[in-house]
């Protein structure tokens, strides 16, 4: 009888160890909540005219009626859960608030043409390398004047990139918005403003 | 030789270094200067210096640091050496401009822009519940010519539903003034559903509604009766709630 006791209790210490959530959360609870945020954090959603992915942290923690610290705790151990998948949790900021969605550690197909990709180089390769603002008449004189692209077709760009979120456009001065800080790291952006300098 | 002479000598031959040395760092900022203005001036107008001219340049200057005495000095030197590196890299673009289309070097551009992306991860597609896909569309129906009387005949009877409502805009002495006719004339009284309909307006069964919320007024239902009382003991009432739908006869 004693053996079964200590046994039962081995068994309660390793329970005791494994869950690291709060207590009022089971692992059947765990698992649901999991999955409904994997649907979540892969969702796009347009926000004032430009695309946002994923869940703003309100909204989560409306959703979920926990505390700051319960959601945190579980966005931590989800991020363990997903990166066995190959993907990452990402967090950015978007008008104030924060903002979580889900990126691939490796290699995920791009939405963006090669034009766009040219046009948003540019502007990394710019923007890496000057303080000022950077003006789209910059852009297209780096581009149009030097007849490597067609004028409309770097608006078009322009106008693609701000909708995706890679590019705010405030009056005639450029920026980068979440998306470029969230996909290229300080490191490729450095990177890509050598290459740029090259052509 | 005296000791005396020997010191003498010593000292003329250190002074002649000296003298020397300083002379030869006047040559070398002046090479240096010289240096930095051709390459400057060269980068500016985009001229390719060939790499041979560039090579004897550097060489010319190595070993310019051992005579470089103020900060100014320095300065010039390292301005001299980003302009050798910018060199390096103008012509390393114009020889890649000359085996390479322009097209082909953007090409590869935006390839490695596209490589160093690390995507955000989502998926496609819209909602699978659309709301613009219910068919809400307003459906026209040709009337027929001798329909037309009927549906005047309709329009005449039911001209109390069809006219727009002008919203009234009240002060804040005028809801006092609706306040106060509204307390004369309910309080302390009870009142059947039909007999506020006919006896309100809309505008003060609004202003009663307002008044309730307020808890200016107090209203129990008793039976099919409203019973209206000046601010009671609403503790009583705790947790009890239900509404009244009114529709005054008056405007």
């Amino acid at each position: 009888m004693e053996e079964k006791f200590q046994n039962n209790d081995e068994v309660l210490n390793d329970k005791t160890e494994i869950v690291k959530l709060p207590a009022a959360i089971t692992d059947e609870e765990k698992s649901e909540l999991f999955k409904e945020l994997t649907t979540i954090l892969s969702r796009r959603w347009v926000k004032n005219k430009i695309f946002v992915f994923g869940s703003s942290e309100i909204d989560l923690l409306l959703a979920t009626r926990f505390d700051i610290d319960t959601l945190r705790e579980i966005i931590e151990e989800y991020k363990r859960f997903v990166e066995i998948l190959g993907l990452e949790v990402v967090e950015y900021t978007l008008d104030g608030d924060t903002w979580y969605s889900l990126k691939s550690a490796f290699y995920a197909p791009s939405e963006l043409l090669k034009s766009e990709f040219i046009v948003l180089g540019t502007i990394i390769g710019i923007l890496e390398t000057q303080t000022g603002p950077l003006l789209t008449k910059k852009i297209k004189e780096k581009l149009i004047d030097t007849n490597r692209m067609k004028a409309y077709q770097v608006d078009l760009c322009l106008r693609k990139l701000t909708q995706q979120g890679y590019i705010k456009r405030h009056q005639n001065v450029l920026s980068y918005n979440y998306r470029t800080l969230v996909e290229y790291g300080e490191k490729e952006r450095r990177k890509i403003a050598e290459e740029f300098r090259k052509i | 030789m005296t000791d005396q002479e020997s010191t003498d000598e010593t000292n003329s031959s250190e002074t002649t270094m000296i003298e020397e040395t300083s002379d030869w760092s006047e040559i070398i900022f002046q090479t240096l200067f010289e240096l930095e203005k051709k390459y400057s001036k060269s980068l500016r107008k985009k001229e390719v210096l060939g790499v041979i001219e560039s090579e004897t340049d550097r060489k010319r200057v190595t070993d310019a640091y051992m005579y470089l005495n103020s900060q100014r000095e320095s300065l010039v030197d390292s301005a001299l050496y980003e302009g050798f590196i910018n060199m390096s890299e103008l012509r390393e673009s114009s020889y890649l401009e000359q085996m390479f289309l322009l097209e082909q070097r953007l090409n590869n551009f935006g390839q490695f822009v596209a490589k160093a992306c690390q995507s955000i991860f989502f998926t496609m597609g819209k909602p699978t519940i659309e709301y613009s896909n219910v068919d809400f569309d307003a459906k026209t129906e040709l009337i027929v010519s001798e329909d037309r009387d009927e549906i005047k005949l309709f329009i005449r009877k039911n001209q109390d539903v069809l006219r727009v409502f002008e919203s009234t805009l009240l002060s804040y002495g005028d809801i006092l003034n609706y306040e106060k006719d509204l307390f004369e004339k309910l309080l302390d009284k009870k009142f059947k559903k039909k007999e506020l309909e006919n006896l309100l307006s809309v505008v003060e069964t609004e202003i009663l509604s307002k008044m309730i919320s307020e808890k200016k007024i107090r209203v129990v239902q008793q039976g099919e009766y409203l019973v209206f009382s000046k601010n009671g003991d609403y503790e009583e009432l705790e947790g009890i709630s239900s509404s009244v739908l009114l529709s005054p006869k008056k405007n």
